[in-house]
């Protein structure tokens, strides 16, 4: 009997787990942007996997993490060899303790991104006169770096220039100008500085006070620390 | 001619080559004169968003107690565009020109002409 499906409907820890739990005999082919893995279970024991040069419950490691992508199950396969020598309950238990320890990496490494930007933003401040605010804000009105001398609304701020933006955007896409660079609001006491980061999924707003702030350095300045920022946003 | 056509052609006349298109429209979003260079450019429906984007323009520096707007500077890769708030602010300024025009002058000649162009609507 064989069964073909999408990873997206069903894990590969569930899949192992109900043919081990079954006690069934099957040949799992398991593929992912160009990769090709096999599993094979024998009487509800997998006994041997590889995947590439790769051989053995390393193997198993490596799929769990595999959200996406097809699965084939053929039924009464034998396995050539035996590289597996762990049982199923303990090796799926290994796979999420590694799985779990890889996610706190990613984690941390995107939280010490983000402070890498708030200080990045720090050192901005320094050289534009009349600084009051600066952040780094997605298209989805968050902001996920910012930097203020002053006591602002934070989200308020995000939220009604990401709107802007937005609507920004579609004014300049109509009008034939193609692609807008950057937005500046003239009030009577502020400049705002709106400008896209590579990408364009992310903003940098700045704050300014008018009386101090020079137009041409806000400008200059912005646009050297939009490629540092940009380098150092967490993937 | 009527007055305001009047006005935005000497505004074409001192701001010269750079200039792609001005409109005057009520916060509406309807334009009661303009013009633009590009005669294949639907003005109208440019001038409407550019309105829109004016209003949450002054309502963003209302909540964000940024004082009153003066006017606000849309870069894109071709264009600049200004746009300001006449008079008592039921109509815009939209004035578009070239990427490499002189802001400067440009916003002087705007200085100069945005209290002209209010007198000069019918009311």
């Amino acid at each position: 009997m064989s069964l073909q499906g999408s990873l997206k409907d069903i894990a590969v820890a569930d899949l192992i787990q109900h043919h081990c739990v079954e006690k069934k005999t099957v040949w799992l082919q398991i593929q992912r942007a160009g990769k090709s893995a096999e599993v094979f279970i024998k009487e509800g024991n997998v006994v041997h996997a590889a995947l590439d040069q790769m051989q053995g419950e390393e193997v198993i490691y490596e799929i769990l993490g595999w959200d996406e992508g097809t699965f084939y199950i053929e039924s009464d396969i034998l396995p050539p060899l035996t590289t597996v020598h762990r049982n199923w309950t303990a090796l799926l238990l290994e796979g999420a303790r590694r799985l779990d320890e890889q996610n706190l990496l990613t984690t941390h490494e995107e939280k010490s991104g983000m402070a890498k930007m708030d200080e990045i933003l720090k050192q901005m401040s320094e050289e534009i006169n009349g600084f009051v605010d600066a952040q780094v804000i997605g298209m989805d009105g968050l902001n996920i770096a910012q930097y203020s001398r002053a006591k602002v609304n934070l989200e308020l701020i995000a939220a009604q220039l990401t709107l802007l933006m937005k609507l920004l955007d579609t004014a300049v896409k109509k009008s034939e100008a193609d692609i807008l660079e950057d937005n500046l609001l003239t009030t009577q006491t502020h400049y705002v500085m709106m400008r896209f980061l590579p990408g364009k999924q992310h903003y940098l707003a700045v704050v300014t006070d008018r009386k101090s702030a020079n137009l041409g350095n806000l400008r200059l300045v912005t646009g050297v620390y939009l490629e540092r920022l940009n380098a150092s946003m967490p993937k | 001619m009527t007055k305001l056509e009047e006005l935005l052609q000497n505004v074409r006349d001192e701001i010269g080559a750079d200039l792609v298109g001005s409109d005057i429209v009520g916060v509406d979003g309807f334009s009661v004169a303009g013009f633009s260079v590009d005669p294949n450019l639907n003005r109208e429906a440019i001038s409407a968003h550019f309105a829109l984007a004016m209003k949450l323009a002054l309502t963003v520096c209302e909540k964000l107690n940024l004082g009153e707007l003066e006017d606000n500077l849309v870069t894109a890769d071709k264009h600049i565009t200004l746009c300001r708030s006449l008079g008592d602010g039921s109509y815009f300024w939209i004035l578009d020109v070239k990427k490499d025009a002189t802001l400067g002058i440009v916003r002087l000649t705007m200085n100069d002409y945005a209290p002209k162009l209010w007198e000069a609507i019918p009311r």
